[in-house]
């Protein structure tokens, strides 16, 4: 009789049992394809990570696996060695639990309640539940992976390692030390510390035999951790299952962003004009003295990973978020930071989150368009209901919004044809400053390409233009000049003749992450650097 | 922005009317050429937008005017049973008169509502101004019309609190009127004394006197209200921002609406509103107490939620409006027939309707895409019963159920909410 860890070490050789055998796996959502017959193995006891860029498919294959979407016809999938249908089938017995990258706990509840969540808890006498006992073996399965919190503390008390160690024990509680573990960028929120200490749980996790599926943009964690790498491309699998081992950053950048050009080229722009956009030292909740020029007619990108500033940059400067310090210059002249104000000086902001900030779900396309400026519509202070929906008309059309039909609620466009509408709105008011964040985020492919030449129709226009992104393909393609953003500053800017997919990438990521974390640590404590304030309250030196 | 620009009708238009001044055959011709592009234009996409006013024959379904058919019925069924008693003008001269105060306050009540925003004050308000204009005009004294400038000021200055409350401190709108309607009520007892005030100034009481061709003067008020608020929401920039604030308070900020200037705008029209009610309620009724204000809360919300399933499937005065004379009249003909005399059938006419409206509007329209109602669902539940008995939803095969479990789960497929699941 030999051990279960035993066992999966022997079946982690190669050619022995695999936990998941995807042999050919498609989804189509209508306008795009997102995963094209996609391949993929999964040993026990073996860490695979599973990277590629935005939209590239990963997040859908997760959903496959998982059974939160269903698979276009002809999927063929082995689970532990039998063939599956991923859709129809016994949540229980499957063995597949996803850990996302909000973990999925309740912060209000305790550690012991949110491990006893979706399995009841052990109960005595009329239903009472045995606090102690719970208790005790949620400490023991928690001391398992190096961490020992207070238990009965509400889970938001806990550190970010905690945290994250008390969703993978969750999430292995039903997998009973044999199945799938997917973990959906689970390092997004952590420090290198906390990341260390999952890591170790997770290695801890694959050890016992369960399979591990991880999901990460940060090249360096992929290939500290994982044994082998699936690379994503466009729906398409263009690295299945090679070992970390034959690989260096270099190699996975490359194989991440290859070299495919789509949606054309970037316009040749005519000559810049005047600094239409000054921003000087522009302090924010994470921005730590951002200072930039947009000429007119110039589209400036701005990149950076998630909380490096970049995805609070345009709204900062519109005044959408609290600005602490700094001036925003719109022609020389300076917009205090409220919306209105920054309308009023002709700025327009296209938020990244379209469903709260962007439009109004219930409100019809025309109310929706032409809502920012009503002005010209009225006389008499009376709306005129012809020219209101003559002019949303005009502009649906002008932006091809798909179907052409200006009474229908926003809700009911697709991701991309709401973009479109957000995009009129915004253009219909004539700025001559532009902020974008995410334009073409949960947008299809056609109303991309829509997208981007209104963005190069306006720039033509003599408009400044700031796009934020983290889809470095996007940037390439618009941006005559890319801010890259690290720590809430800019730390690196690319002109257009350094301009490429993987150069944006690799700038982004930081090619030595540890460095990075520990630079940025190092800011926290001396910062007169800007002259701006710190992000504690207290610097150590005073 | 000239190239975009270019494009537009607008613009071509211009340029059309320009070359147009050089000869008018020419202009002429244009207009042919326009005319025939707009019609190849058409042709070319079926989806293209061609219609003039958006109207559909199925707006005309009872969920969308449920109020009309009930109108309907309770005219045409009342003539029938009772007609010596129901073809009579004062028959429902009476009920407009006596209803007026009640759609002052749902009117009123619409503004915050279509803003976003509960004013569960106005309970409070109809008391405190009823019992201060009384208590000025009988125990003070002072001339009526100071009085009532009183009352109506204690409609503003509670306003002006509510929308201090929710836009600086930030109260949630439900609990920081709450606590004012109920601080408003204590008020109103404390002035009064606990007890009633009679009044008896006759300068006063005209106020709701007949004014013309039998309607009272506070109907009158109520249509000049009427019209003003239907103008301003339905007309106006300030309505589209109102409902932009209703629809999504962070996007219509980031539009560069003033939202809490609106807010504090549709907070003081509702207790202006409301205010109003409680002078003309005090003119109307001759013996006022502190417990004038809280019978009119329910039905004015009632109200407003039954005019907002109408028409538009948003809060609108037409709407609101007619809930309440359709279902005063409903309740008028019960009383001449002579069935609830005891007041009963008032409320509950209003809560049938109520449910019963919002339940049509809302009936069937699918929500993500998949469930039906429950009790012809097709995916679970007791559909084994009454959907199979009489055969309602789609037949339960297996690409059916894939295609509604889809629909609810897939983020990316928006296309499908209003999109009809095909029949297996």
């Amino acid at each position: 009789m030999i051990s279960p860890a035993e066992e999966a070490v022997e079946a982690a050789q190669p050619g022995g049992l695999l936990l998941l055998n995807v042999r050919s796996i498609s989804k189509t959502f209508p306008g795009q394809v997102a995963l094209d017959s996609a391949r993929f193995e999964l040993r026990p006891g073996e860490v695979h990570a599973l990277v590629g860029q935005n939209g590239s498919g990963k997040s859908t294959l997760i959903k496959l696996l998982s059974g939160y979407i269903k698979a276009d016809h002809g999927a063929d999938v082995d689970l532990f060695g039998r063939p599956v249908d991923l859709w129809h089938r016994d949540e229980r017995s499957i063995r597949v639990r996803v850990v996302h990258q909000d973990l999925g706990l309740v912060d209000t509840l305790s550690a012991v309640e949110n491990l006893g969540l979706g399995h009841g808890y052990e109960t005595g006498v009329s239903g009472r539940i045995r606090w102690r006992r719970e208790n005790a073996r949620a400490q023991m399965a928690l001391s398992a992976f190096g961490v020992t919190p207070d238990v009965r503390l509400p889970v938001g008390a806990l550190s970010a390692a905690e945290r994250a160690a008390v969703a993978i024990v969750r999430a292995l509680r039903d997998l009973a030390d044999e199945g799938i573990l997917i973990l959906d960028e689970p390092t997004a929120s952590l420090n290198r510390d906390e990341v260390d200490a999952l890591f170790q749980a997770v290695r801890a996790a694959a050890r016992r035999g369960v399979g591990v599926i991880f999901v990460s943009h940060l090249i360096e964690e992929v290939l500290d951790l994982a044994d082998r790498v699936t690379v994503l491309r466009d729906g398409k699998v263009v690295a299945s299952g090679v070992p970390t081992s034959t690989l260096d950053q270099d190699a996975l950048v490359h194989h991440i962003v290859g070299d495919s050009v789509e949606f054309g080229a970037r316009p040749v722009r005519a000559a810049l004009g005047h600094p239409r956009l000054e921003v000087e030292n522009l302090v924010g909740v994470t921005l730590r003295g951002v200072s930039l020029t947009v000429r007119a007619g110039e589209v400036v990108g701005v990149a950076g990973l998630l909380g490096s500033g970049r995805d609070e940059l345009p709204g900062a400067v519109f005044g959408a978020t609290p600005r602490f310090m700094g001036k925003v210059l719109v022609d020389k002249f300076r917009v205090f930071a409220s919306p209105t104000e920054s309308i009023r000086a002709s700025m327009a902001f296209v938020p990244a989150d379209r469903k709260t900030s962007g439009l109004q779900p219930r409100h019809r396309a025309f109310e929706h368009i032409t809502l920012p400026r009503l002005g010209p519509l009225q006389r008499w202070g009376k709306l005129l209901h012809k020219r209101v929906v003559g002019d949303a008309r005009d502009w649906a059309n002008r932006v091809d919004l798909q179907p052409l039909d200006i009474h229908r609620r926003m809700e009911k466009f697709s991701g991309g044809n709401q973009q479109k509408a957000v995009l009129a709105r915004w253009l219909r008011t004539r700025p001559s400053v532009l902020l974008l964040s995410e334009p073409t985020q949960g947008v299809d492919v056609g109303a991309k390409s829509v997208i981007y030449e209104l963005i190069d129709r306006a720039a033509a226009d003599k408009v400044a233009v700031l796009v934020a992104s983290s889809d470095a393909g996007e940037l390439v393609r618009l941006c005559d000049r890319v801010l890259v953003m690290r720590g809430g500053q800019v730390v690196s800017e690319l002109s257009a003749g350094q301009l490429t997919e993987a150069r944006v990438t690799a700038e982004t990521l930081g090619r030595t992450n540890l460095r990075r974390r520990q630079r940025r640590r190092d800011h926290t404590v001396a910062f007169p650097v800007f002259g701006a304030v710190p992000n504690h309250p207290k610097p150590e030196n005073s | 922005m000239s190239s975009l620009d270019s494009e537009s009708r607008e613009v071509k238009k211009r340029l059309t009317m320009k070359r147009g001044k050089v000869t008018r055959r020419y202009r002429v011709r244009e207009r042919r050429v326009d005319w025939l592009e707009k019609q190849r234009r058409d042709s070319r996409d079926s989806r293209f937008d061609t219609r003039r006013s958006p109207f559909k024959w199925k707006k005309l379904h009872p969920r969308n005017i449920s109020v009309i058919y009930l109108a309907v019925l309770i005219v045409v069924g009342f003539a029938i049973w009772i007609p010596d008693t129901w073809l009579v003008w004062g028959t429902h001269r009476f009920y407009l008169n006596n209803e007026a105060i009640r759609a002052i306050v749902a009117v009123g009540l619409t503004l915050p509502l279509a803003a976003g925003v509960f004013d569960l004050s106005i309970a409070g308000v109809i008391s405190a101004s009823a019992v201060t204009t009384s208590w000025a005009v009988t125990m003070q004294g002072w001339p009526w019309p100071v009085a009532v400038a009183l009352g109506l000021l204690v409609g503003v200055a509670v306003g002006l609190i509510n929308g201090f409350l929710i836009v600086k401190i930030r109260i949630d709108s439900f609990i920081a009127t709450l606590g004012m309607s109920s601080i408003l009520g204590a008020y109103a007892l404390w002035l009064a004394k606990g007890r009633s005030i009679i009044n008896g100034n006759e300068g006063f009481k005209a106020l709701s006197n007949v004014a013309v061709a039998g309607f009272k003067w506070t109907f009158v008020y109520l249509m000049v209200l009427a019209i003003i608020v239907w103008f301003v929401l339905e007309h106006t920039a300030a309505g589209r921002y109102l409902f932009a604030t209703g629809g999504g308070r962070e996007s219509a900020r980031l539009s560069g609406i003033q939202v809490d200037r609106y807010i504090v705008g549709a907070l003081l029209a509702s207790s202006i509103a409301a205010a109003a009610g409680g002078v003309l309620f005090a003119s109307n009724f001759s013996s006022v107490n502190a417990s004038a204000g809280p019978p009119y809360l329910l039905p004015a919300f009632a109200a407003a939620f039954f005019g907002a399933t109408q028409f538009k499937n948003r809060f609108n005065v037409i709407g609101t409006l007619l809930a309440v004379f359709v279902l005063a009249a409903g309740v008028k003909g019960f009383q001449l027939v002579g069935w609830g005399n005891e007041g009963w059938l008032d409320d509950l006419f209003f809560g049938l309707a109520l449910v019963i409206a919002v339940g049509l509007s809302t009936y069937r329209r699918k929500v993500y895409g998949g469930e039906r109602r429950w009790w012809y669902s097709t995916e679970s539940g007791p559909d084994r019963f009454l959907g199979r008995l009489l055969g309602w939803g789609r037949p339960r095969t297996e690409a059916s159920k894939e295609n509604a479990r889809e629909w609810w789960f897939d983020p990316e497929n928006r296309e499908g909410h209003h999109v009809k699941p095909p029949r297996n």
